[in-house]
């Protein structure tokens, strides 16, 4: 329905930058997340969208229309508001209707999109009460209803589901996928929670300190983050400095603190010195038993803590020096780090017993950045 | 102590109270103006030999309280409805504006309040010799509403901080424009602010002396000019009564009016967030 393109734009708040150098393409009917740490100015972004902060440079494009001068209310977005912002003297029909009745809508296409709405949102036995009287998923209800009712061609999300709790937000969560597919509007939404933003998105924009740090499906920014940053804040990571040794063909021989580890990856590392990462799903507790490939890296350590959290054991693990390891230690930190291991179900395995952990070398990705 | 022992002990000193602060000076007032001017009320009489209503006509025909009640009222309108307007770009900025000296001029607004009105109204009347300006009810009208501005701008900056900026960025994101935007975001949190003020000014006006009285006097009466001719060397407590009695009945209807706007208002302004 409608696009959205924003180049190269600067919000500045005095001596503050709010957003910094943002270039940004989404195309009609996508569901674009916003994700990052409170503070990187992904509400900032989705405000200027919305009409509400002016930019200070660069331009944007809605729908293909120049949106300099256009004030909020002649844009094709609503919002849907993080304390909701319900009209508190209006009851919930009166809140619904809110909108069409700007748009000047005649009284039956009023009643019929009130029907529609109300259905769409399960509030039919509620419009008559006032938004004080309503439950707090229901109010959350009530502004999603209160913004579909424009029709607008991109829907704003500003953290919906950061007042429900948690059972609910999973359900909302659903809801507004799903309307979304059906209506095919186009969606931002903004989230500082990685696992709405992996679960929702067709595209996720990651963000920190007023800048795009990476854009890609799912799927792109948990497995193939391009830096220490998307890979720690989207989900847990393992990070270690590198040094690169050798290559054969895809197989890269690597000096980390934990010794010699090999990588295998399509993409060359950026430089001889960078980083390597894992997910802690992405290594197990069968050492013992390795594949006779010789692919895998298997090393020897404690187990520092364990957390069994009924669907997975997590464990930190206190690698162990490698007994066959060559002295070369300049990347041997004087901190040794602490690895995460994820593994499905119950796992045997004690505090305080040496383990051997084995992580497949194609699970182990390089990150794009040099140090 | 149990907990209805103690409640039963606060509601009768609040009972006690008001018995000594309002029933009591009410109830004599009531009967002072009550008292026969032919059958004066002293000792050792507990109670007024001789009810009549004799005084309040008295008062009513001799002298120029019709048209006393007339100017009060007239003025008392034009100075609130004066000063909640030129309160109103004052209170924006200071309930929805940051900006350097915002504290310093928030004090200085209030600064009216502490200087003795005859003060003011003293200077204030050479003011408007000088100014030119000779109509009595312009200049108490002028006077009475630079002395009542602060409590305007207090109570509606204290309004004007309670909008809450999502509902207007909501109202425009739905496609209001700004007639909608203060229909919807301003009005309903602004109003009971409005009427306070309105209803407290009006009151005040009413009341108000110094001012009246310097500028206004000889030729120009209120309520209160009257009040005060029958206090100090020719008191008569009677007369006084009458009049502190049709000066003071309809402030407490208005009293009680805002008291109920503002609990019905209020629910509108506190919740709606989730």
């Amino acid at each position: 329905m409608t696009s959205v393109l924003i180049d190269s734009v600067n919000v500045r708040f005095g001596d503050f930058e709010a957003l910094r150098n943002i270039s940004l393409n989404i195309d009609s009917g996508t569901f674009v997340t916003l994700l990052g740490p409170s503070g990187c100015g992904k509400t900032t972004l989705l405000k200027t969208i919305a009409g509400f902060t002016p930019l200070s440079s660069g331009k944007m494009l809605i729908g293909g229309k120049e949106t300099h001068n256009l004030p909020p209310e002649k844009r094709d977005t609503a919002m849907c508001f993080q304390s909701y912002a319900l009209f508190p003297h209006l009851s919930v029909a009166n809140n619904l209707l809110f909108g069409p009745k700007q748009k000047k809508l005649s009284k039956q296409d009023q009643a019929t999109r009130l029907q529609d709405i109300a259905s769409q949102v399960s509030l039919t036995s509620q419009l008559d009460k006032f938004p004080p009287e309503l439950s707090g998923g229901q109010q959350q209800r009530v502004a999603l209803g209160r913004a579909l009712a424009i029709q607008p061609g991109i829907m704003l999300f500003d953290e919906p589901l950061s007042n429900l709790d948690a059972k609910l937000r999973d359900s909302v969560r659903f809801e507004i996928r799903q309307l979304q597919k059906q209506q095919g509007f186009t969606a931002i939404y903004v989230t500082h929670d990685q696992a709405e933003a992996l679960a929702m998105s067709d595209i996720v924009v990651v963000m920190n300190k007023g800048a795009i740090e990476q854009i890609g499906s799912p799927n792109d920014i948990y497995h193939r983050p391009i830096n220490r940053f998307v890979a720690d804040f989207v989900g847990a990571a393992n990070i270690l400095p590198a040094q690169v040794l050798e290559q054969h063909g895809n197989l890269y021989r690597v000096q980390t603190a934990l010794g010699q580890l090999q990588v295998q990856s399509d993409q060359a590392p950026i430089a001889k010195q960078t980083y390597i990462f894992w997910r802690p799903e992405d290594m197990c507790f069968d050492g013992a038993n390795a594949s006779p490939n010789g692919q895998d890296n298997i090393f020897e350590s404690r187990i520092i803590a364990k957390t069994f959290l009924g669907n997975i054991t997590e464990c930190l693990l206190d690698p162990l020096p490698h007994s066959h390891d060559d002295a070369n230690t300049t990347l041997a930190c004087d901190k040794k780090p602490s690895i995460r291991i994820q593994n499905l179900g119950f796992q045997r395995a004690e505090e305080g017993e040496q383990v051997l952990i084995r992580v497949p070398s194609s699970n182990i990705r390089f990150l794009a950045e040099a140090f | 102590m149990n907990k209805p022992c103690t409640n039963r002990l606060i509601t009768l000193l609040v009972i006690g109270f008001c018995c000594i602060s309002l029933v009591l000076p009410f109830s004599l007032a009531m009967l002072w103006s009550l008292v026969d001017p032919g059958h004066p009320w002293s000792y050792p009489h507990i109670l007024p030999p001789v009810l009549s209503l004799q005084r309040w006509v008295d008062i009513w025909t001799t002298t120029s309280l019709p048209q006393a009640l007339l100017h009060s009222y007239l003025l008392a309108p034009c100075v609130a409805l004066c000063s909640v307007l030129l309160a109103l770009p004052t209170a924006y900025a200071f309930g929805r504006l940051e900006f350097p000296g915002k504290q310093a001029a928030q004090l200085i607004s209030l600064l009216p309040l502490i200087v003795p009105s005859f003060v003011v109204a003293l200077f204030f009347s050479s003011l408007l010799n000088v100014l030119g300006i000779y109509s009595r009810f312009l200049g108490i009208l002028i006077g009475q509403t630079v002395l009542f501005i602060p409590y305007a701008i207090r109570i509606l900056s204290v309004s004007f901080s309670l909008i809450r900026q999502e509902i207007i960025d909501a109202t425009r994101d739905l496609g209001g424009g700004p007639i909608t935007v203060f229909k919807t975001a301003y009005l309903p949190v602004l109003k009971p602010g409005l009427l306070a003020s309105i209803i407290m000014i009006f009151i005040l006006s009413i009341e108000e002396f110094a001012i009246a009285f310097v500028v206004g006097s000889p030729d120009f009466v209120t309520v209160p000019t009257i009040l005060y001719s029958y206090l100090g060397y020719n008191f008569i407590r009677s007369n006084a009564a009458v009049v502190s009695l049709i000066l003071v009945v309809p402030n407490i209807f208005l009293m009680l009016l805002m008291e109920r706007f503002l609990k019905a208002r209020n629910t509108a302004v506190i919740t709606g967030k989730g």
